[in-house]
């Protein structure tokens, strides 16, 4: 191993080019004297802020202007008042059974009344 | 501070001149590819924004890729130039019969056997530093390094 080494070793390289030499002096004497700036574009930095800064305002300003779209009405809600009437009940129990518009158990509401009219219960169908 | 940039890079490519240009040919059989390599490489160091932490691997890591697009790109080579002094390059001046054999010897390695010899032996990398530039752990870089070394004995018994 020794031996090759030493026989790997004692073998003259090829060598770079004068050319190549010359070519690297001027790759070093070319090489940007200051570091890359982090704001490279042609318009100043204060400039650009600025407009930022504008479109900020702009954009705040329309849209405190611009008027928000009309909120989507909800569907009222109905309630119906009715005696303590178990038959009267059962219509209403029924009606929503079978999905009629008009008792849509999202929209309607049944208060049932006690014996001396003052509300006492309020339930959904 | 920039001028103090460029010396230490100046620095290093004049302490590793030979070294790095023999890595290059190594990969790229061309000398004017290498050249063109290293000078790329050179090119692209000073003009990053900071130097990398470690300059010297860094640099090896850039050649080897810049060394791997350009053989790709050129598919041109039509003799394969070794990294000896032969008596066909302008810089000669001695016995090349030893390089000629050497150079047989090592055109019958694969890639990365040669890779890592010439990384050894040439450039005086540490198995660590050379699997870090060829993208391998160090213990495939020595086993790579072993099996090339062995395999040139056996070639050299072989003619003897």
């Amino acid at each position: 191993m020794d031996n090759l080494d030493d026989r790997l070793q004692k073998v003259p390289l090829a060598k770079p080019s004068a050319a190549h030499d010359a070519a690297m002096r001027r790759v070093f004497a070319e090489a940007p004297l200051h570091r890359p700036r982090f704001w490279s574009a042609n318009v100043a930095l204060w400039q650009t802020a600025a407009a930022c800064c504008a479109c900020l305002a702009f954009g705040y300003l329309l849209h405190a202007y611009v008027e928000p779209p009309p909120a989507a009405s909800l569907p009222t809600s109905t309630v119906y008042v009715i005696p303590p009437d178990p038959a009267l009940r059962g219509i209403f129990d029924a009606s929503a059974r079978q999905n009629i518009p008009a008792f849509d158990p999202g929209r309607v509401r049944v208060r049932v009344l006690s014996a001396n009219d003052a509300p006492t219960l309020e339930r959904e169908i | 501070m920039r001028g103090k940039t460029i010396d230490i890079v100046r620095l290093f490519y004049e302490l590793n001149r030979q070294e790095l240009f023999t890595y290059a040919l190594a990969l790229t059989r061309s000398r004017e590819a290498a050249e063109d390599v290293v000078q790329n490489v050179f090119r692209n160091v000073l003009n990053r924004p900071r130097l990398p932490g470690d300059l010297r691997p860094y640099v090896f890591r850039a050649i080897r890729n810049a060394a791997v697009d350009e053989h790709r790109a050129q598919a041109r080579i039509a003799a394969l130039e070794s990294i000896f002094d032969l008596p066909g390059h302008r810089n000669n001046g001695h016995d090349p019969a030893v390089a000629q054999e050497l150079d047989a010897l090592l055109q019958q390695l694969n890639e990365q056997e040669r890779e890592c010899i010439v990384l050894k032996t040439y450039n005086g990398l540490t198995f660590a530093e050379i699997g870090d530039v060829c993208g391998v752990s160090m213990n495939t870089a020595a086993s790579w390094y072993r099996r090339g070394i062995e395999k040139l004995r056996a070639l050299m018994k072989e003619d003897v």
